[in-house]
């Protein structure tokens, strides 16, 4: 109940600053008549400046020196590069979600705290087929066409913009359901699909792979057309395949996200299942069907030996992101999840978001999840809205105490993060800096001080868009004193469109 | 591509297996189809293409359906390739650019070719092929189709 209480008071908030309240009941009306996204979303944003986030920006942006206040940490130096999806309109037509608008590489060169940015629409074979037509011609993740050419495979409609990932010295933009993007990591120009070997040649490789403290690499491939299949890798330190494998974990739909133990990785099946039958008159997401009285199903499986498996039944639950995992000695598996009781934020409100609407859905909130060795699995406890969940990269796989988010504490402005929050799961201490009214942080990543000793001897890194100036800004944050505020920003001259997930790779 | 080069393409062309038809008077066999191939990448490798008839319980590409096949060694863009002594009736065409050489369509772990293929019209499926009817072409006489091959 206390869901549906915040959300109400939060979109009817939304609602009446952006006068759209009166709006809101004819959407789907409007959606089902014809091409007005585009216009929609763009009288939207004249009333609602917020809005500005999920606006298309130029396919270039180039910054040389940003605006540095405060002092930036002298040791933090390097590359931070954040991908997402950026490009929501083309040829007049906007995309019907959040999820679909095509990647953009953004990367912040921080070198003695002078800072340059460059920002790259990211030219895979779907743009350029695109481009050479003169119009769209594909699906998205939740943008069905009545007339979608066909595709020989899912990198047809691969995007690349869900996160990206520096890895055996090569630099891959990330999409969800298909090849890692090869970017040079000079010009940020795209350099066609990564293959790890011919066999996988075209296999999915998921958003969110894993690295070990040693810097071994894990990661799951999720494919849904024209068959559900889970697909789990083995990548060592210096980009080189050591296995993969195929699971057949039954009926699957998009998972976007998993974890790794020392012994482990832990993949779990929310029932938000896509069903291929229904994918020829619907769009992916339009494709999978909540059912809250099945189970999600927890499948583990054996680093050494993908054959060696178990599975746990845990309550239904939706979510994106997990934090970090650990292995207790007797067996038992503690992981963080950011979860919601039904997946209304991806159906409803991050869908009508690119029309400039809000509509309310359950919030994700801190969990933690157990897996005990032989019996079925358990949600032990909700926190504040809480996403994004990152720990320190040394922490991967490890017992860790401190997971950070961004969270949204009864946020008056409608639907988006304003805090980055610090979680300290020994003493049950949560910390949190607010942005303030007129901000939008975006997932921020933990960055080891070189020489560290503790487990958040290190910077909190991350965007942040200040709607009201109409320019996004870097911050960094000692992640020792989150509650105290960034350190250092620098603030670009222009807006970014919101994204989602970042990497920082030291010089 | 004029006649002189089409000519010296179909004397590299070897027929992989031959028509399974039965014995059939000269007349039952008029017909001919010639294929025009396009787009090859490369000159890696060879190009198989393939004539189908529709059979029951036989889906599409299936080789099973196959009555007729023909290798070249590639050339990048294109050639044409003739296959006579045809029954008239409905053909559906699929060809692949075996850029390995091992004689197979190579897949990956799913199932999805990971070398180019292409089908009869320019035919094309979403996540898979396309169907006979889409990918075929009634032929009597002298009849073409263009087979272009997509990676």
């Amino acid at each position: 109940m206390t869901d549906t209480n915040i959300s109400r008071r939060t979109f009817l908030a939304a609602s009446a600053a952006s006068g759209l309240a009166g709006l809101a009941p004819f959407a789907p009306a409007l959606a089902a008549s014809g091409d007005d996204w585009g216009e929609t979303f763009a009288a939207a944003l004249e009333r609602n400046p917020m809005l500005l986030g999920w606006k298309t920006p130029p396919d270039r942006l180039d910054a040389k020196a940003l605006t540095v206040s405060g002092t930036w940490p002298a040791g933090l130096k390097g590359r931070f590069f954040r991908n997402g999806p950026s490009i929501h309109d083309r040829f007049g037509e906007r995309y019907r979600h959040w999820f679909d608008g095509d990647g953009m590489i953004q990367e912040f060169a921080i070198a003695d705290g002078r800072i340059a940015h460059r920002g790259r629409a990211i030219r895979t074979p779907k743009l350029d087929r695109e481009d050479a037509a003169g119009k769209r011609l594909y699906n998205g993740y939740g943008t069905h066409l009545p007339k979608a050419a066909p595709v020989r495979g899912p990198d047809g409609m691969n995007a690349a913009n869900i996160s990206v990932l520096h890895h055996g010295g090569e630099l891959m933009a990330l999409w969800e359901g298909g090849s890692a993007t090869r970017l040079d990591e000079a010009t940020l120009t795209a350099r066609g699909f990564k293959s790890w070997s011919p066999r996988l040649s075209g296999v999915p490789f998921s958003a969110h792979p894993k690295v070990d403290p040693d810097g071994t690499l894990w990661n799951i491939g999720c494919n849904l057309l024209p068959r559900p299949a889970l697909v789990l890798y083995h990548i060592d330190r210096a980009g080189k395949l050591v296995k993969a494998g195929l699971v057949d974990a039954g009926p699957i739909g998009l998972i976007h996200d998993f974890v790794v133990t020392r012994k482990s990785l832990v993949i779990l099946i929310q029932p938000f299942l896509f069903e291929p039958a229904r994918a020829a008159r619907a769009s992916v997401l339009d494709a999978h069907v909540w059912n809250p009285q099945a189970e999600t199903r927890a499948l583990v499986v054996d680093k050494d030996d993908f054959g060696k498996r178990r599975w746990h039944a845990l309550p239904a639950c939706f979510g994106f992101h997990y934090g970090n995992a650990w292995e207790e000695a007797d067996g038992t598996i503690r992981l963080d999840h950011c979860l919601a009781g039904n997946p209304g934020i991806v159906t409803e409100t991050l869908r009508y978001a690119m029309k400039g609407e809000f509509r309310p859905s359950a919030p994700l909130r801190y969990a933690q999840i157990v897996l005990p060795p032989k019996t079925d699995g358990r949600i032990a406890g909700r926190g504040e809205e809480a996403e994004f969940a990152k720990v320190a990269p040394a922490a991967v796989g490890r017992r860790h105490r401190f997971v950070y988010t961004l969270g949204a504490p009864d946020n008056p402005e409608g639907w988006h993060f304003r805090t980055v929050v610090k979680r300290d799961l020994e003493s049950g201490r949560v910390e949190s800096f607010d942005y303030g009214p007129g901000r939008i942080p975006e997932e921020h990543i933990f960055v080891p001080k070189p020489g560290g000793q503790r487990e958040d001897d290190g910077w909190l890194i991350g965007t942040v868009l200040d709607w009201r100036k109409g320019v996004s800004g870097l911050s960094a944050f000692d992640a020792r004193a989150v509650a105290a505020g960034p350190v250092a920003q620098a603030w670009l001259p222009y807006p970014l469109p919101l994204g989602f997930h970042g990497a920082f790779v030291r010089v | 591509m004029n006649r002189k080069s089409c000519f010296a393409v179909a004397a590299a062309i070897a027929v992989f297996f031959a028509l399974a038809a039965p014995a059939m008077s000269d007349t039952a066999r008029a017909a001919e189809l010639t294929i025009a191939v396009s787009g090859v990448k490369s000159a890696e490798g060879r190009i198989y293409v393939a004539l189908h008839r529709a059979a029951a319980g036989v889906k599409f590409p299936d080789m099973k359906g196959a009555v007729a096949g023909a290798w070249s060694k590639a050339q990048k863009g294109g050639f044409s390739v003739t296959f006579a002594g045809l029954a008239p009736g409905r053909y559906a065409v699929n060809g692949f650019h075996d850029t390995d050489g091992d004689g197979e369509l190579d897949t990956n772990l799913l199932g999805v070719p990971t070398e180019g293929y292409g089908f009869g019209n320019g035919a094309t499926g979403s996540f898979g092929p396309p169907d006979f009817t889409a990918a075929s072409i009634a032929v009597e006489g002298k009849t073409g189709v263009d087979l272009p091959i997509g990676y």
